[in-house]
């Protein structure tokens, strides 16, 4: 009981001392949610971290690999398809840097071709996946291939509906600004995260 | 100041989930038998559960704005305590016994202590039915609690209970540990000393 | 008959002399106010402790005697498995975390609310079908294979059923996530501006734990989900060695959710623990910060290796006992 008069006084005095946010007791806490959406991005790392160990575990167990009479994986047209998201990931930058600018319009640009780019990266992954000789059920190694890559792909889907989702919102003169654009960072961050999953696995399917 | 819903039982019920913790080795010599079933019913049942049991009755108060009956708490306290140690402490024999887990029959000569085990299992979950009669008594007719009615030092206790909407009328301010009990300097200076 | 019992009080209007009280209604909407969640998940998860209890009492029935008579042998198989997933992913995870976590982390760290009040009402939300689903699976036969659920016995009987439970499953391991999430960035980012770490109430520390594991175990767990339902319903081998799969992936994959997932299971409860003792004994906590010293590194330990995990436990929980 005690403590908590001596609570009350002492809160008064240092509410009014320094900082004062407003005479209302609906203090704001700072914006959270680009920190959260990194909280969340590690834990979806784990997500495909668990689906890497297993494809490596089944590629340690199996006697050969990929299986004997699997058909090679053509790497030029994935090849391409990398150079095309890496280079997404530059392109979404300009419109981060373009909306702390407050030049809403040249981020929206920057946004549209990100998608562009980001829908001919999965055009190009259907493009191979009806050009493949093996289907989901031909083996492990087929099985795995699908599992990492569709996975990767319906993030990349995510990632795309994400970015429309701030175009729509953008379209409001003041949505978005150089103060205030959770929004753009972080559609870009997951971009960035999309990226670098699809580097891992491009690295583990095709190059290993 | 009423001091505790059974202070007693909430320290037996703290060594209690040591007890628990301790006997994590010996699972490894007794694989898929009734010793695992034991065990991981004293980790989860003993640990976990009499946790949230001690928790349900220590922050009732915080939650409703009512405290919780007495008599009816070391009535429940007592049922799931018995209930659970015949439950499964003859579950350790069963399965030092070689008796198999996730099978629906078992040799004849386990017979009489499965037959224990049931009924405690059944004393187990009477045991619910006076912490039901408490909790939904107490809801709405138990003794108004006030807003801190154990005298505990932690910041929710600051507040009124149930709390406001908002938690707090002003952010409060952190003056002494959170465990600073009995320390000299709590209530007659500010002065942050941390207890270690 | 509990159900009912347990409704009861909130149509009593469980705050009467409090005028900024709760309206019982308000527990059955979709609120963001921490507190109200907390209470919901208590009594949600209440009601699935009564519901799983039902099954273990019908389990003890069946062993009351040696004989197969009281079940038969695949309704006492579905009957375990039932039991075990709704009280561990429907009692003590949602009670512990979602329960006491959210009614008390804001609280006890000055917060007005959690730091994503929406998250946190869907994360609770998602619960209720998901227990519902579970428990109607029993009208198509359940999943059976115990809730470690190992392939290849998972794979062949009761798919139906073993369906609805790895999608429960994946769907309650999502709602754990987003609260784990919730509670992190809440404790890190919200406290009082007087509250460093250092001085933050045990409870709090166990939460920062349990929730770190909830992040990191959890979705690898999501992951092995994934595979098995491909392998159910879709025919592939991952888990099954004549197609070139392995079902001790699967095992891997599970055992790297559950051991952590005991600690997600018996932390918040230690921090509970410490909290009542040092009320009630009046004393202040014995090596409060040899206890965050063995706190930390349990998520490392846990997660990596599930044998050495008893050992920092034991002295943590020797710290707390003797104060």
């Amino acid at each position: 009981m005690q403590g908590s008069t001596v609570d009350q006084s002492q809160a008064d005095l240092n509410f009014s001392g320094t900082h004062a946010p407003t005479a209302d007791h609906h203090s704001e806490h700072p914006d959270l949610r680009l920190f959260g959406f990194v909280v969340f991005l590690i834990s979806e790392s784990m997500l495909f971290l668990g689906l890497f160990v297993a494809y490596f575990t089944f590629r340690l167990v199996a006697p050969s690999w990929p299986p004997v009479g699997t058909e090679e994986l053509e790497i030029l047209l994935p090849g391409l398809n990398t150079v095309i998201l890496l280079s997404s990931s530059f392109v979404i930058h300009q419109a981060d840097v373009a909306v702390k600018k407050n030049d809403v319009p040249n981020a929206r640009k920057w946004f549209l071709i990100t998608m562009a780019m980001g829908a001919t990266f999965l055009a190009g992954q259907l493009y191979e996946y009806n050009h493949l000789g093996f289907g989901l059920k031909t083996n492990i190694f087929a099985s795995t291939f699908y599992v990492l890559t569709g996975f990767h792909g319906l993030h990349v889907l995510v990632g795309i509906l994400l970015m429309a989702g701030v175009l729509w919102r953008s379209r409001r003169p003041g949505h978005y600004s150089s103060t205030s654009h959770f929004g753009v960072e972080a559609a870009e961050v997951y971009w960035h995260f999309v990226d670098v999953i699809w580097v891992i696995l491009f690295f583990l399917l095709y190059i290993l | 100041m009423l001091f505790a819903i059974a202070f007693v039982s909430m320290f037996v019920i703290g060594g209690l989930s040591g007890i628990m913790v301790a006997s994590v080795p010996f699972d490894i010599h007794v694989h898929d038998t009734y010793f695992i079933v034991a065990h991981l019913h004293y980790v989860l049942f003993g640990g976990s559960v009499f946790g949230i049991y001690a928790g349900l009755y220590h922050w009732f108060p915080k939650m409703t704005g009512r405290m919780m009956d007495e008599t009816w708490g070391r009535i429940h306290f007592a049922l799931t305590f018995v209930g659970f140690n015949v439950t499964f402490l003859p579950m350790h024999w069963l399965g030092l016994q070689g008796m198999n887990r996730r099978i629906a029959e078992y040799e004849p000569r386990f017979a009489a202590v499965n037959l224990v085990i049931t009924i405690g299992s059944y004393i187990l979950a009477v045991s619910t039915i006076p912490f039901l009669i408490n909790a939904i008594w107490s809801w709405s007719k138990g003794k108004v609690a006030g807003s801190n009615p154990w005298n505990s030092l932690t910041l929710e206790w600051t507040t009124p209970s149930p709390p406001p909407v908002e938690n707090f009328e002003v952010d409060p301010v952190l003056t002494h540990g959170p465990y600073d009990y009995g320390h000299p300097s709590r209530a007659e200076t500010d002065t942050m000393t941390l207890v270690s | 008959m509990t159900q009912a019992e347990l409704s009861d009080p909130k149509q009593l209007d469980p705050v009467v002399e409090v005028s900024h009280g709760q309206n019982w209604r308000e527990y059955f909407s979709f609120s963001t106010d921490h507190k109200v969640i907390g209470i919901q998940y208590l009594v949600t998860s209440f009601v699935f402790y009564l519901i799983g209890g039902v099954l273990a009492e019908l389990v003890r029935t069946e062993l009351a005697t040696p004989e197969v008579d009281f079940v038969s042998r695949e309704t006492y198989n579905e009957l375990f498995t039932i039991h075990a997933t709704i009280m561990i992913f429907l009692w003590i995870i949602p009670t512990l975390t979602g329960g006491f976590g959210n009614f008390l982390v804001p609280l006890m760290i000055g917060a007005r609310d959690m730091a994503f009040p929406r998250l946190n009402a869907i994360a609770f939300w998602i619960i209720p079908p998901t227990g519902v689903l579970l428990m109607a699976s029993f009208f198509v036969g359940p999943a059976s294979a115990g809730w470690t659920s190992y392939p290849p016995l998972s794979l062949m009987v009761n798919k139906f059923g073993e369906a609805i439970w790895i999608a429960g499953v994946i769907l309650l391991g999502t709602s754990s996530i987003m609260a784990g999430l919730n509670f992190l960035v809440t404790i890190l980012r919200m406290r009082i501006p007087s509250m460093p770490l250092i001085k933050m109430p045990l409870f709090c520390w166990a939460m920062i734990a349990t929730s770190a594991l909830q992040l990191v175990a959890t979705p690898v767990l999501t992951g092995a989900m994934v595979l098995l339902g491909f392998d159910l319903l879709l025919g592939t081998a991952f888990f099954n060695p004549t197609g070139g799969g392995d079902p001790v992936v699967y095992q891997h994959m599970f055992w790297f959710y559950s051991h952590p997932a005991v600690y997600i299971m018996i932390l918040p409860a230690f921090g509970m623990i410490s909290e009542i003792l040092p009320t009630h004994a009046r004393k202040p906590i014995f090596g409060y910060q040899r206890s965050l010293i063995l706190v930390s590194p349990l998520v490392f330990w846990a997660s990596s290796s599930g044998r050495t995990t008893c050992l920092p436990a034991a002295p943590q929980t020797g710290c707390e006992c003797s104060s």
